[in-house]
This record gives C-alpha cells, structure tokens and sequence, in this order.
C-alpha cells in the first residue's frame, strides 16, 4: 500500500501561504496571551486552597467530579471537575476527599465553603450528620513548583538550544540549525497561544507535553534537513530551491506516516481519555499537527532564505 | 557475508529479551498472578515498575515546623534570669491551639511581661513589634528552606516525583508515590541532621559536675518539687515509651545521681536502660542545669547502647560534652559529601568537608590524646580519642542501626540541616491525583491506539510491517524493563514520553521502509535494497535522534520532579528505539533474505 507516490509540490512556491498562516497563527496567540497577561497558570504553578472532607461511607471519584461540574458561588457556576480530587485514607479518620481547588478571582469568596456544602449535600447518605464533622480542613496550599525550579527551566531551554545549535552546525551547516531552532520556537508559541485562546490552563502535565512537541518537532525537521543533506551532494547542478522543494517531496511519505500514526495515539486519547487527560492529549494534538506543518514550511524555508542572503560563503 | 553475522546477533537479541523479561517478571506477576500474602506482594511491588502519585498514589504526610523551637533557637542568651522569664512565656505561647498565632501570641505575652525582646533578638528591631515581624519573616524563610531541603532529601530517597507543597503558613504536605516503608520515609523526612563535633570534657571535670549533682540530690526537697514539669527525653519513641512507662509505674524516689551510673570498660558513664529516665528527670532540674550551664556543660545520650551480652541490660553511655563557647565551632554545613559505607563490617557514613570546614577541623584535632564526640540530632554517634591531626577534612560517624539508617543519614547530611525540627501532623494513603476514573479511561485510550498503530503498520508495509511491530513492541517492553531498572516511577508526563517513543519508533522503520521501497523502485534485488536502504537511513536515525537525546540529557540534568521523569523515559526511549531500529530489525530482516533468494519482499 502506499499513499504518496512521487509528489512534485511546490513547496517553497507555497511558503508565502505558509507565512501567512503561521503569522496570524502567532499573532492571534501573541494577542491573546498579550490581553491575558501571559499564559494562564494552573494550581501547579499558582497555588491554591485544599479542601479535605470526611466520609462516613467511600464515594466514588467520578461521582464527587459530577457533583463539582456545577458548584455555585453567590449566584456565579463554577465547574471544579477538572481539579486535582483524590481519595484518601487515614487509619483513625476513614475516607476522606481532597479537592485542591484554584486560585479564583478576589471577588470570588468561600468557594471552600461551597465546595464543602456542596458534596455534603449531594452525599446524603455518605456524610456523617453534623457538616461540622464533614469538613475536616480547608487551607490555602502553595505551588508545586518552586521558583527555584522555573530558574532551572530557563537554565535548561538556553542549554538545549545551544546544544542543539552546536549539533546541527557540526553535523549539517548553521543555518540548518537557526531553521531547526526556528520551527521549534515557532511551534511552541502557537501551540501556547492555541492554549491561551482556547483559554486551557498551563500545568506540569502540559509542560511535559510541550517538552514532547519540542523533540518531536526537531525529529521531524532533521529527518527532512537529512534528505537535503544527501541531495545537496547528489545534486549540486541544481538550484537551491529546487533541491530543498525535492527532498521535502521525497521525505513526504515518510513524514506523513509517522505523523499520522503518533497523532492518532493522542487523537483516541483526546477523545476518550477523560476530563483531566484530555488538555494534555490536545496540546500533543496540536504539537503534532504544528510540527509537521513546521518542518516544511518553517524550517526549510528559513534555510532557504538564509542561503540567498548570505549565500554560500560557508561551504554548502 | 551477513548470514555469518546472524548468530551473535540473534544471540544478543535474545539476551536482551531475556533481561528485559528478568527486570519485568515481577511486575507481571504482580499484575496477572498476585501471591496470596501481603508480604509478598509487598516484596513484589518493590521490585516492580512504580506508578507516580498521578496514576496510583502513595503515602501523604502533613508536617509541621516547630515555630516555638525555631524562636528558641533564635533567641540569644542574656543573663540566667532573663532567659528564664523568655523560656517561661514561649512555654507558655506554646499551650495555645494554634501554632499559626504562636508568635503574635509569644510577643503579646512579652509585652505584658514588659520583657525586652531586643536584647535576645538583636538584629530584628528594637520596638517588640519590629521584632514579631522580623520573627514572623525568619519563620518564612525558614519554612521555604524546609520546603527546599525536604524536596532534596525526597529526591535522593529515589522517590522521583513527589509533591511537595506549603500549606497555610506554616505546614507542607509531602505525598510521596508508592512508598512502601512509610516508618523510613516519616524518619527521613523528620530527622533535622543537625552534625556537631563538640570535645568531651577531661574525666575531673565530669568527676567534678557529678559530685556538684550529687550534692544537689541530697537535698532532696527541691528535686521532688520539680518532677512535675519534667519532660521525658524524646531520643526515639522506643525509648520514650520505655521511660513514660517506667515513669508512670515506678514510684519515683531519687537516688544519687552517681548510683545510677556504672563504669564502662572504656571509663565512660554507663546507664541502664531502667535509671535512663531518672538520670533525665536528674538532669532537667533547674537547680542541676543551672549548674551544668555554669561549667559550659552539657550532657548527650550515646545514639546505640554498648554491645554486651544477650542477658545483661541495654546500657547507654552519657557523656559530658565540652560547650565552651570558645572552642572551635564545626557542625554539618560544613559538609560537602556524604556516603554510605561499610568499614570493619559496620555501617558508617564517610564526610567530606569544604575547605573552611577542614580547617576548623584541623583545629580541632590539633588537641591530640582529647576526645571529640561526633553528635548527630543530639546524640552522640562515636567519641575517639583524637590520635592525629586531620588536615584533609574526612571523618566518618559509626554506631548506625544499619546499611539503610547509613544511607539515609548520608541523605540528609547532603540535603542539609532544616533551620527547625518539623512534627508530623498526619501520614496516610492517598490515591492517584488523576483520579480512578481518568486512569482506567487513559489505559484503554493507550491501549487502543497502540493497537491501532499496530494494524495500521501491517496494513500499510504487510510483512514488513509485522516487523515493525514486533519492534514496537520490544521497544515498549525495553522502556518499561530500563525503568523497572532504574527503580523510576512512571507518571502521565513519563507517558508522554513513551507516546514519543513509539513515534520515534515507527519513525524509525518507516524511514528505513520508505528507503528500501525506493531502492526496489530504482530495480536493486530485495538483499541489495534492504542493505543500501539501512545504510542510507542510518545517517538520518543517528541525526534525528541525538538531537533528542542531548535535549533528554539537559532535561534529566536540570529538571527535578515530573520533567526528570518525563527525561528519563524519553531518553530511555530513544536510545533503545535507535537500537532497535538499527540491530533487531535488521536482524530479523537478516535472518529473513539468508534463508532463501528472496525474490520479492513483502513492503
């Protein structure tokens, strides 16, 4: 079976539509996150308040998320389903219920205290009789991350990119390093600003996640600069243009199969990995999506215009 | 040619099949034959790979910062009497409820008392509300270097991915996944590892303090009328069990203090376990520690009692140890390695100092024929006599339970001493922060799509594909056999990298597939096409994948907590798809074109 035989696209042809698209892709993101005030921090990195409750009775998790989809606070619904709920078990206290709950706007108070009459509410029959005795504690928590960690973060992006930029000069040519480099920030940034406009929150998980797209898209660019390589020595009578369009042509299968078979892991994830599960089956989504994209009509095309302005003074 | 080269191949291939089984089989058995015992599925979860506190969950423990200890600590000796007064109301500031008011509370107190804060925390202000928020701000910073050293201390336990988080001010929960020994982890986390070397006080000098005690108990009035305040000593549980019990059974007459010591054969002070109680109400006698603070004194318990016979009583040593403010002061921030080791067939922890610190030590061991009792959380580890000057800064602490006490201890001498002793509020089980439900929906999505890939592979490359599944799965269970090896835990974010893997996987094959179908196109035989179509692919593998693999490394290099084991699992992923996209499947390929002329090739 085969799906691509011998494409003959335009592809550098085209990279004024792929500018197009990425520019509004970025700006849109850019705008949203700009009116936003950057990214939209989950409990992970902003802290927030835990509830603890006590239970006569075990409760099913799934059963306490339904009860937190509609949480009214002064008239206001909140939906708390998604937050970080656990089950607990202490030898002298029974089953108890955590809900890490979010920092919420100032003008928003005791939602603790919703939360709390809420499920106290809705468990009749698991709760003990008094709601003094249900409500075990609720305090404000601080972030998982320290800010000792986002230093190393930073510490390790600058790494890698320089890592990176070493390899791919070594083993190929500096531009094919600045256009790698390019593809990876591009595709970081709008899967951020997707993330910021579909108004998802940032957690660890998704961090992770953004950390995938960063190897996968990388993966995805130096397999089509690998084909450039090898016909930029095959081909040396032909234009520049003309060699990079034929090797993404000759990479397209390749691309294409691989790209359809991860996206389709994360797709049936997204799709019926749950609530929780799904905003980090999205972001690999769109990482995947972006990074193909990116390799063919970010990263090549930045090799190309770097050849033309300055030429082959290094050799190609 | 190649056919010669099949058998150490396929020899290989299967060793490692058989390792990675090995490394797997008691997470198989756990998962699909669990024995009837508990203590052996304990054993088994041990062994088998760890699922983070997103998938599975683990143990939750809410600590404390001792805030009342933390003042007393901070709080600079004036004069006896003032120091008193100031012990008398934190004493008192503690009986309220909450520790979150203590120092409002403590400050308030003073006040009343018209007690000049200034003078025993110089430095934090001169009014006695500079002073409440500069304690209040010490206590912060404490607090957020708790939070630091605990992180360091968990990490080096080899629980990955923990949670460790501030709870209103002044408390942190600690949820640690799949910790199975929750005693060792409560200890690891509790132990405050505060390392002194302090000399030991020449024999007349502890001659001397004893019959000034002795003097003392005989006037017995005084003693009696302080028994009620006094505290138990709060070295172990055991022992605090031990002495409330003999407290409270016992009726309580006290002897001469030097009746309840007995020689030892090295001519320290041995107690018996039974008078260790009384020789503690002895000592916190305000009349006795009057006098032991006058002569810079101070009295430390030996951390293990003597070794004798099975019959004889567990005798502890008591030492006197040299508080003068004027010797040299050396404690464990000195500290810049530790390690566990096993030196005359008993556990020790070997320490490396930085250069200050070996100075100050040399100093120290500069009174050759002195002895110098090395104290870990006030109780004295060992006590030798000083033989020679110690110039390069080493020393070791002995008189440990065992092999996994050592190595916890060098953990914690690593991570640092906490700023105040933390108190468990409570520790439990908690389940997986994702959720039952997510977790179960997740499982089946994986598992679905894998399964998709896999048709969807055979489909599309027929024969060839099968071997890339084949391959995919090797890989997987190599992943899961290397992270069962390195005792990692597997979390959502280590799940990531494991989609990665399996992209980089198929990636693999696919680049050398579409290779050989292009050489086949150009009309090479099946032999010659698979030959010019690894070796073409072999550039482009290398290339993709090292790159990853570097930004895998810096990853594992400096991320802690979910983003360490998020590298672990990729770089893990990458270097044995790379393996098994270059040696296992050209070996089955191999294997395949050696046995017949193959005239066409199923791709």
């Amino acid at each position: 079976m085969r799906f691509l035989s011998e494409t003959k696209i335009d592809f550098l042809g085209a990279r004024r539509f792929g500018f197009v698209i990425s520019g509004a892709l970025l700006l849109a993101g850019m705008i949203s996150l700009f009116l936003q005030n950057g990214p939209k921090l989950g409990i992970d990195f902003t802290g927030g308040t835990r509830v603890m409750v006590k239970f006569d009775k075990s409760v099913e998790i799934s059963s306490v998320r339904d009860a937190l989809a509609i949480v009214e606070i002064e008239g206001e619904t909140f939906d708390f389903s998604k937050a970080e709920i656990k089950l607990e078990r202490d030898k002298e206290l029974g089953d108890l219920v955590s809900v890490r709950l979010p920092k919420l706007p100032e003008t928003v108070d005791d939602a603790d205290e919703a939360v709390i009459s809420k499920l106290f509410d809705t468990f009749p029959e698991n709760v003990p009789d008094d709601i003094i005795e249900f409500k075990l504690s609720t305090d404000t928590i601080g972030p998982k991350i320290g800010s000792e960690l986002r230093g190393k973060a930073v510490l390790a992006i600058v790494s890698s990119i320089l890592m990176i930029l070493i390899y791919i000069s070594i083993r190929f040519q500096f531009k094919f390093a600045i256009g790698a480099i390019a593809a990876l920030v591009h595709d970081v940034l709008i899967t951020l600003g997707i993330f910021s406009i579909m108004d998802y929150e940032i957690s660890l998980v998704i961090v992770a996640a953004f950390l995938t797209i960063v190897g996968y898209s990388l993966n995805d660019t130096i397999v089509v600069f690998d084909r450039v390589r090898e016909n930029l020595k095959r081909l040396k009578q032909e234009r520049y243009e003309t060699i990079i369009n034929k090797s993404i042509n000759e990479s397209l299968s390749r691309t294409v199969i691989t790209s359809l078979t991860t996206f389709m892991v994360v797709f049936i994830l997204w799709l019926a990995g749950g609530e929780v599960i799904r905003y980090f089956a999205f972001a690999m989504m769109v990482g995947i999506l972006i990074g193909t994209y990116s390799s063919m009509f970010v990263a090549s095309p930045v090799v190309v215009a770097l050849h033309n302005r300055y030429g082959e003074s290094k050799s190609r | 040619m190649i056919s010669q080269n099949n058998k150490p191949r396929i020899f290989i291939s299967l060793m490692i099949l058989l390792i990675a089984v090995w490394a797997l089989w008691p997470s198989i058995e756990l998962q699909f034959f669990p024995p009837d015992n508990n203590a052996e599925i304990e054993a088994l979860k041990k062994e088998s790979i760890k699922l983070g506190l997103d998938l599975q969950g683990g143990a939750s423990f809410l600590l404390e910062v001792e805030i009342p200890t933390l003042v007393e600590n901070l709080a600079v000796s004036v004069k006896p009497k003032a120091d008193s007064l100031l012990a008398a109301i934190i004493s008192d500031a503690k009986k309220g409820d909450s520790q979150e008011t203590f120092i409002s509370r403590f400050v308030q107190a003073a006040t009343t008392n018209e007690i000049q804060l200034r003078r025993h925390f110089e430095g934090l202000g001169s009014t006695n509300a500079e002073i409440e928020s500069g304690l209040n701000a010490a206590a912060n910073d404490a607090i957020n270097q708790v939070l630091e050293i605990l992180q360091n201390r968990v990490d080096e336990f080899g629980v990955s991915e923990p949670t460790i988080q501030k709870q209103g001010s002044h408390r942190i929960i600690v949820e640690l996944a799949g910790v199975t020994d929750t005693d060792r982890a409560e200890a690891l986390l509790e132990r405050t590892a505060l390392l002194e070397f302090i000399y030991l006080k020449d024999g007349s000098s502890t001659q001397n303090i004893i019959s000034k005690i002795d003097a003392i108990q005989s006037d017995g009035d005084t003693a009696l009328a302080e028994l009620d305040t006094v505290e138990a000593d709060t070295d172990s549980s055991l022992l605090k069990i031990a002495d409330e019990t003999l407290l409270e059974t016992e009726a309580i007459s006290i002897n001469n203090f030097t009746s309840l010591l007995i020689p030892t054969p090295s001519g320290d002070m041995g107690v018996p376990l039974s008078n260790r109680p009384r020789v503690n109400n002895i000592l916190e006698q305000e009349d006795v520690k009057q006098i032991i603070q006058k002569d810079y004194g101070r009295f430390v318990w030996s951390s293990d009692p003597l070794k004798s016979s099975e019959e004889q009583e567990e005798t502890y040593i008591l030492y006197y140890l040299d508080a003068d403010p004027n010797n040299p002061e050396l404690t464990g921030q000195v500290v810049e390695d530790a390690v566990a080791d096993i030196y005359n067939g008993q556990p020790i922890v070997r320490l490396g100092m930085n250069s200050e610190g070996a100075k100050t030590w040399s100093v120290i061991t500069s009174r050759v024929g002195d002895r110098v009792a090395i104290v870990l959380d006030n109780k004295v580890h060992m006590a030798p006599s000083i033989r020679s000057k110690i110039t390069d800064g080493r020393t070791q602490v002995e008189g440990l339970d065992d092999m996994e006490e050592a190595k916890d201890i060098a953990i914690v001498l690593r991570a640092g001493k906490l700023p105040a002793p933390i108190r468990k509020v409570y520790g439990h089980e908690v389940g997986p922060a994702l959720g039952q439900d997510s977790v179960d929906k997740g499982t089946t999505s994986i598992l679905v799509g894998l399964v998709i890939v896999l048709l969807f592979m055979l489909i599309y490359y027929k024969f060839a594909g099968l071997i890339a599944d084949i391959a995919l799965i090797w890989n997987i269970l190599l992943v899961l056999a290397v992270l069962a090896m390195l005792d990692a835990t597997l979390t959502l974010p280590g799940i990531a990298g494991l989609i990665l893997t399996v992209g980089m996987s198929v990636d693999a094959n696919v680049i050398i597939f579409e290779r050989i179908r292009e050489e086949m196109r150009k009309g090479k035989t099946v032999r010659a096409a698979i030959d010019s179509g690894y070796t073409r692919a072999l550039t482009t593998i290398i290339d993709a994948n090292v790159t990853t693999l570097l930004v895998a490394l810096i990853l594992w290099q400096f991320g802690t907590g979910p983003i360490k084991g998020f590298a672990v699992v990729l770089f893990a992923g990458i270097a044995i798809s790379m393996f098994t996209a270059i040696f296992f499947t050209r070996t089955i390929f191999n294997i395949i074109t050696s046995r017949k002329q193959l005239k066409t090739l199923s791709i």
